[in-house]
C-alpha cells in the first residue's frame, strides 16, 4: 500500500461528521502502516479555514477539487470528477464517510472503475495490499469478513459513528490544487424545488435521536422541555399512547403497535411504564435511556441507562449539560 | 416514455427476516442456510408498491419483477403475482451461489435487457446484508440516469419524464429525471394486501425460470469481493455506571445467579435520583457519541 484518499464532505462551514470520521481512521492507518494519506475535497470556493481545519486531522495532503460542477448536490458530477481524478492518481484505497451522497456515488464508482465496495466497514484490517474488512450482516445476527478479490484501487464506505475523531499533531501537510481539466458527463436528473425542513418536524421513523413522553409528564406543559431537549438534540418527539389519549400530542407522535415503529441511535423513554405495546415500537433502538420515578417500571428492563428519578428534576438538567457541551463542540469546531 | 405507456420493471429480492436469529456453521464459518426465513425484501416491496401505483395512473402500463434468487424463494415470491404484478422472471444458477453484489446486479441489467423497459424500481438496499449497492450499479451498466433514495415516484410533467421526492438532511428534494431511468426506493405506503382469490391464482401463474444461458452467458459475472467468514457479532455494549460496576466478580456473579432480569437491571439503573447520577448518563451519552453535537440542520448525517 502507498497511498490511502479520503473523500471529505464540506456543506457551507462544516465538514460533515461522517468524513472527519473517515479521514481520522485513514490518518490512523496510514500512520502505523507508513503510507500517504490523502484528504480530498470537492466544491467551488471552500473557505481556507476548512482546509486548514482538514490539516489538522494529520493528512500528508490536502487535495482540493475547485469546480462549480460539484459545488451543489450533484452525485453524477461528484462520480465523474472522482473516476478522473482515481484513474489518473491510483490510491490504493479510498474511504468515504457514510452519507446520502456516498450511498449514490460509491457503487457508481465502483462500477464505472471496475474494482470492489464493501459498504458500511466497521473495522479495517491492514494486509500488504489493502484492508480486510469487517462489516456486519443480518443485523444484529452476525457480521462478516470481506476481502476484495482484484488487485488495484478497494473503495470502503464507514458506518456512522464506529471511528473516533481526534486531532493527530503533528500537522504537517501540503494544501494542493488540482489542474488535472475534469470533464462531466451531461444528466437529466435535475433538482426543481428544494424544501427546508427543520428538526422539530422531523419524521419520527428517520429521527436519529427520539425523546419520548409518556403520562408520567403529568401534563401538556411538561411536554415543552422535550421539545427543548430534542431541539438540542437534534431529535424528534414521540409519545406513548397515553400521552395522545391525554391530547399532550398528536397522533403522529404515538410509538408502539399502534404507533410508529422506530429505531433510532438514541431514544430518552420520559415517564413511560414500558408497556409491551410501546416497546414493541421502539426495543431495536441502539441505546434507550429511560426516566421513571418507578424503579420497578418494565422500561428499565430495556433500558441501556436508567435514572430512577422525576422528569420535573431530570430533565432541565439534562437540557442544560447538552446545551453547554454543544456550545463547547460549536467553540472547538472553529477554534482550529 | 411512449404510446403504450410504462414498462417498469421492479428489482426484487428474497432476504432473510432479521427479526430471526441466522446460524453461523462453526466450521465453515458461513450462515447455515437452512435458518434462513425468507421473506421479500422491505424496501423493494415499497418499491412495487410504487410500481403499481404507477401502473394504475398510467394506462397500458405494465409491472415485470426481476429477481435473482435460488428455487427456494419462489413461494415468497409468488406474493408479487398476488398483489398484481404482470410477470415474474426469477433468474438462478448454480454457479452464482458466491456471486457478490456486482456480479448480481449485473445478472440484472442483463435480464432487464432482454425486454422493452422505460423504468427500473428497486429498494434502496437490501434489509439484511445492507450493501446499498445494487440498484446505482444496475443504472450504471445499463446507462441509464439515477435517483437513489426516492420517498415517492410519480409522473412527470410529460411522458418522457419522472417526478421524484427525496430527502437530504435538513431538505426535501423535488427533482425530475428524463426517461428510461432507475430509481431506489426509500420510504413510501406499504405494499397493498392481496386478495385470497389473487393470491390463490398466483399459485397458477407461470413463473418465468432464467439461467445463465437464456441471458446469453456461459459463466458468472467475475464476483470482486469474498466472504472469508461470518461470526457472530460482539455482544452489545451495555453500560454498568449503576451500583454494580464496581463490585468484585464474585459478588456480581452471585447476583446474576440470584435472579435474571432484576441483576441485569440493576446494573443499569442509577438508584440515586441525584444531579449526579444524570450528569453521568450525560457523560456517558457524550462518550459513546449517541448525540451529535451541534446537530444544526445542514450538518445531518
Ligand atoms: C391493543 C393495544 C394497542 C396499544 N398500542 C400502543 C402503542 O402503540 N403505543 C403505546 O405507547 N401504547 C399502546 N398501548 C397502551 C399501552 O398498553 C400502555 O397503556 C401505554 O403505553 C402506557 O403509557 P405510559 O407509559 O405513558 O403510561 P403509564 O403506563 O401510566 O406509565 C406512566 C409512567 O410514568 C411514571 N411517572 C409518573 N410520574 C413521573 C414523574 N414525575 N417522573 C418520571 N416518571 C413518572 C410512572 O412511574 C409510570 O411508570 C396499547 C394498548 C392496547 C390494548
Amino acid at each position: 500500500m502507498r497511498e490511502i484518499w479520503t473523500l471529505v464532505e464540506v456543506s457551507g462551514e462544516k465538514i460533515l461528521r461522517a468524513s472527519q470520521e473517515a479521514l481520522c481512521e485513514a490518518v490512523r492507518q496510514g500512520r502505523q502502516l507508513r503510507v500517504r494519506t490523502t484528504a480530498l475535497v470537492l466544491g467551488s470556493r471552500i473557505p481556507g479555514q476548512i482546509l486548514e481545519r482538514l490539516g489538522t486531522f494529520g493528512p500528508d495532503r490536502v487535495l482540493v477539487v475547485d469546480n462549480e460542477a460539484v459545488s451543489s448536490f450533484s452525485p453524477n458530477a461528484y462520480t465523474d470528477a472522482l473516476e478522473q481524478l482515481l484513474a489518473a492518481h491510483k490510491p490504493d484505497v479510498l474511504l468515504m464517510g457514510s452519507s446520502v451522497l456516498s450511498r449514490e456515488v460509491a457503487p457508481r464508482l465502483a462500477c464505472r472503475l471496475g474494482c470492489g465496495l464493501v459498504t458500511e466497514a466497521t473495522f479495517l484490517n491492514p494486509q500488504d495490499d489493502g484492508f480486510l474488512v469487517t462489516r456486519s450482516a443480518f443485523r444484529p445476527h452476525a457480521s462478516m469478513i470481506v476481502s476484495f478479490q482484484r488487485q488495484g484501487l478497494q473503495i470502503i464506505t464507514l458506518a456512522a459513528k464506529v471511528m473516533d475523531v481526534e486531532t493527530a499533531g503533528p500537522f504537517s501537510y501540503a494544501i494542493e490544487y488540482v489542474t488535472q481539466p475534469l470533464s462531466f458527463t451531461s444528466d437529466t436528473v435535475r433538482v426543481e424545488d428544494t424544501i427546508k425542513e427543520i428538526s422539530a418536524h422531523l419524521d419520527l421513523t428517520d429521527a436519529e435521536v427520539i425523546v419520548a413522553g409518556g403520562r408520567g409528564m403529568q401534563s401538556k406543559d411538561h411536554f415543552d422541555l422535550l421539545d427543548e431537549l430534542a431541539e438540542v438534540l437534534g431529535g424528534a418527539v414521540g409519545a406513548s399512547r397515553m400521552a395522545v389519549d391525554m391530547k399532550w400530542r398528536p397522533k403522529e407522535c404515538m410509538v408502539g403497535m399502534t404507533g410508529k415503529i422506530v429505531s433510532p441511535g438514541l431514544y430518552v423513554a420520559c415517564g413511560i411504564s414500558g408497556a409491551i405495546q410501546h416497546v414493541m415500537g421502539m426495543q431495536s433502538s441502539e441505546t434507550i435511556v429511560a426516566i421513571n420515578t418507578d424503579p420497578h417500571a418494565p422500561i428499565f428492563r430495556i433500558a441501556t441507562l436508567g435514572i430512577v428519578g422525576d422528569v420535573r428534576d431530570v430533565l432541565p438538567v439534562m437540557i442544560e449539560s447538552f446545551r453547554k457541551a454543544g456550545a463547547e463542540a460549536e467553540r472547538q469546531e472553529y477554534s482550529a | 416514455m411512449n404510446e403504450t405507456g410504462l414498462n417498469i420493471a421492479v428489482l426484487v429480492a428474497p432476504v432473510h427476516d432479521c427479526r430471526n436469529p441466522v446460524l453461523i456453521d462453526p466450521v465453515r464459518k458461513q450462515v447455515d442456510p437452512s435458518s434462513l426465513h425468507w421473506i421479500l425484501n422491505p424496501p423493494d416491496t415499497i418499491a412495487l408498491e410504487q410500481a403499481l401505483r404507477l401502473r394504475d395512473r398510467i394506462p397500458r402500463s405494465g409491472v415485470r419483477v426481476v429477481s435473482v434468487a435460488p428455487p427456494s424463494t419462489e413461494r415468497v415470491l409468488r406474493e408479487c403475482l398476488a398483489v398484481g404484478a404482470d410477470e415474474l422472471a426469477r433468474l438462478w444458477d448454480e454457479r452464482i451461489e458466491e456471486a457478490d453484489t456486482h456480479s448480481i446486479a449485473a445478472l440484472l441489467a442483463a435480464v432487464i435487457r432482454s425486454g422493452p423497459v422505460d423504468l427500473v424500481l428497486a429498494g434502496w438496499r437490501s434489509a439484511d446484508m445492507e450493501h446499498a449497492q445494487t440498484g446505482s450499479i444496475v443504472a450504471e451498466l445499463l446507462g441509464f440516469p439515477q435517483i437513489t433514495c426516492a420517498r415517492s415516484v410519480e409522473p412527470g410533467r410529460d411522458p418522457a419524464h419522472i417526478r421524484v421526492e427525496k430527502r437530504i438532511p435538513g431538505c426535501l428534494l423535488a427533482m425530475s429525471c428524463a426517461l428510461p431511468a432507475l430509481v431506489t426506493v426509500e420510504k413510501g405506503p406499504p405494499l397493498r394486501y392481496p386478495r385470497y382469490s389473487d393470491r390463490r391464482n398466483a399459485w397458477r401463474t407461470p413463473i418465468r425460470g432464467l439461467d445463465l444461458r437464456a441471458i446469453g452467458l456461459t459463466e458468472a459475472p467475475q464476483s470482486r469481493l469474498r466472504v472469508e467468514r461470518m461470526t457472530p457479532p460482539k455482544p452489545r455494549r451495555r453500560s454498568a455506571i449503576g451500583d454494580g460496576a464496581n463490585m468484585p466478580v464474585a459478588a456480581r456473579l452471585q447476583r446474576i445467579m440470584a435472579g435474571g432480569a432484576q441483576a441485569k437491571k440493576e446494573t443499569n439503573v442509577h438508584r440515586c435520583p441525584d444531579r449526579s447520577s444524570t450528569l453521568k448518563v450525560i457523560e456517558h451519552i457524550l462518550k459513546e457519541r449517541l448525540v451529535v453535537l451541534p446537530e444544526k440542520s445542514g450538518n445531518g448525517r
